[in-house]
């Protein structure tokens, strides 16, 4: 009997069922939840079922030990809901003649149920950041499994894509920066398509003005963070695939570590200072990135691969415009079919690349016109005076202040205003501030060399780092203090 | 003067309100055409800040304008 607790396993009353006098052995097996995973402390631990779609394929599984191995019975009982570390997760017993047919068949019993029964876990890492529903399926699916998933059979079907495509496809990794307006089309197609693993990164929450283009989300999303609840309802779309929510933007110092295990990152964000940011330290690791961006009805696509030879994003856009000149969705306005319509070609464009298409968009950029639908094909050549040629990109020093905008304004021409906060407060604020210059803590100190020959404004969140970036210029005479309560200053998210 | 056929993109076809035109012009590069469009439609980039695709390539803005061609001019965008 395959069977789901919500209440934590007791292996004696487990072994009970399996009393039977013909019995000469009963092999159990217990599946404990251990306090690390892949190097990381995991805090706790979460394990969720689609009954009775779990149960249903437990049962068949069950039925198919009874037929493979000479076993009298056998019981399984797997724990859902929060469990603890060292709690038991799964109970298997097999009782049977001998202990030989015994052992075997649990060892196979445990080992299909990790690939075939749709039961996940969600972990909790003692370390913050993120949290990680694991498919136990997509945990183990070897590569066969992925290719004869009767999900697949109409892709798997074509000729020029088949068994082979769809293992590429299993065994990729991805990041997708951004679950928004080109970021839910794109997730809803490549995890449908059955990428292995999928990491999602975005730092908002769903708001009533996504929805119209936002459409993996509904009204009972509202306030959830959009990582989150676009892993939740993927992985109902397709329980055989590995998701990973992390409910952060990502960020100078943090978007390395994302990037370090995928084949390929799609950047589904929405302004500048994300665009270069990802292309800038994708384009340093070696890391593909399949590019969209929209504004009202019309769209671009391309993916930067560095192996390409076609060039990065700033051989095209050396840099960004300056703040204010082009909108955001946010500012500019959206219709939902296009950020839609991208959202998907970037999925194609992924499944293109990761599967060897020779005419994936490496070295073309497609413009489009929704609308009308008109499409530019324009290819790409490295520029041999872009920065790139010199080697690693290095940021530009980035930018915002919390300013009043008419102050930050008045003064830019006549100050030198600094933003001494750290790179990751910035990310979200308005364009106005982002024209400002950043000198995050560690370059506090070459601050008077860099400057000194103007007038300096120091702007921080509340004037305890001011004083302390005074105090390390040796508090220079002539300081000035003033400050603004936060709340006037129209800080959020696009 | 020349004949040229003009499409817009993103930002600048929300500028003119149309997505192209054909028009008559005395410009002897693009960059002189843009130049001439920005001052008529106030288009927030200067002619540094944006590209010109004529047929399947990207060119050069100080390139001269011939009559009768088909271009588009493309500023950078990152709406999503």
């Amino acid at each position: 009997m395959f069977k789901l607790s919500e209440q934590s396993i007791d292996p004696a009353a487990c072994a009970e069922v399996l009393a039977n006098a013909r019995a000469g052995a009963l092999v159990t097996f217990e599946g404990w939840v251990r306090d690390h995973n892949d190097g990381r402390p995991v805090e706790a631990l979460e394990y969720e079922a689609f009954d009775p779609m779990a149960v249903a394929e437990g049962e068949k599984l069950l039925d198919a030990a009874r037929e493979r191995f000479a076993i009298l019975d056998v019981h399984v009982v797997h724990k859902t809901g929060p469990t603890g570390i060292g709690e038991r997760a799964v109970w298997v017993g097999v009782t049977a003649e001998h202990r030989q047919e015994a052992f075997l068949a649990g060892r196979w019993i445990m080992d299909e149920i990790k690939r075939q029964v749709p039961i996940w876990k969600k972990e909790s890492y003692a370390d913050g950041g993120s949290s990680e529903w694991v498919n136990a399926a997509g945990e183990n699916m070897d590569q066969m499994d992925a290719a004869a998933n009767p999900r697949y059979m109409r892709q798997v079907r074509m000729k020029d894509f088949g068994s082979e495509g769809q293992l590429k496809l299993a065994n990729a990794k991805i990041l997708v920066v951004g679950a928004g307006g080109l970021g839910c089309p794109a997730l809803q197609y490549l995890a449908a398509a059955g990428i292995g693993y999928i990491r999602i990164a975005d730092g908002d929450v769903v708001d009533v003005t996504n929805l119209h283009r936002q459409i993996l989300f509904g009204n009972s999303d509202l306030g959830r963070n959009k990582a989150e609840a676009a892993a939740g309802h993927l992985r109902e779309l397709n329980p055989h695939i590995s998701l990973q929510a992390v409910a952060d933007s990502v960020y100078l110092d943090s978007l390395p570590g994302l990037i370090r295990d995928v084949d390929l990152v799609l950047d589904c964000t929405d302004g500048f200072e994300s665009k270069y940011m990802i292309a800038d330290i994708c384009w340093n690791a070696g890391v593909p990135v399949v590019q969209a961006s929209v504004h009202q009805y019309d769209g671009w696509l391309q993916i930067i691969d560095p192996k390409a030879g076609a060039g990065c994003y700033r051989c095209l856009w050396p840099e960004a415009p300056p703040a204010g000149c082009v909108g955001t969705c946010a500012e500019a306005g959206v219709i939902g079919v296009t950020p839609g319509t991208l959202g998907v070609m970037q999925a194609a464009q992924t499944i293109a690349f990761l599967t060897g298409h020779p005419d994936a968009l490496t070295d073309a950029t497609l413009y489009m016109d929704v609308m009308s639908g008109r499409t530019q094909r324009i290819p790409r050549q490295a520029n041999p005076s872009c920065i790139c040629s010199e080697g690693p990109i290095v940021q530009e020093e980035t930018l915002n202040v919390l300013l009043p905008g008419n102050w930050a304004r008045e003064l830019a021409g006549k100050a030198t205003v600094l933003d001494i906060r750290e790179p990751r407060e910035r990310i979200g604020n308005p364009d106005w501030i982002q024209e400002l210059p950043n000198v995050p803590r560690s370059e506090w100190g070459s601050i008077l060399e860099r400057f000194e020959k103007r007038p300096i404004i120091l702007c921080c969140a509340a004037g305890v780092r001011t004083r302390a970036c005074l105090a390390m210029m040796g508090n220079p005479d002539g300081v000035y203090a003033w400050s603004k309560s936060i709340g006037e200053i129209p800080i959020g998210h696009h | 003067m020349k004949t040229v056929t003009i499409s817009y993109f993103a930002v600048l076809r929300e500028c003119v309100g149309n997505s192209g035109e054909t028009r008559q012009t005395g410009a002897d590069t693009f960059r002189q055409l843009y130049d001439e469009l920005r001052q008529e439609y106030r288009f927030p980039l200067d002619s540094a800040r944006v590209r010109v695709a004529i047929g399947e390539r990207y060119g050069d803005m100080d390139e001269e304008l011939p009559d009768g061609i088909t271009l588009t001019f493309i500023p950078p965008v990152a709406g999503g």
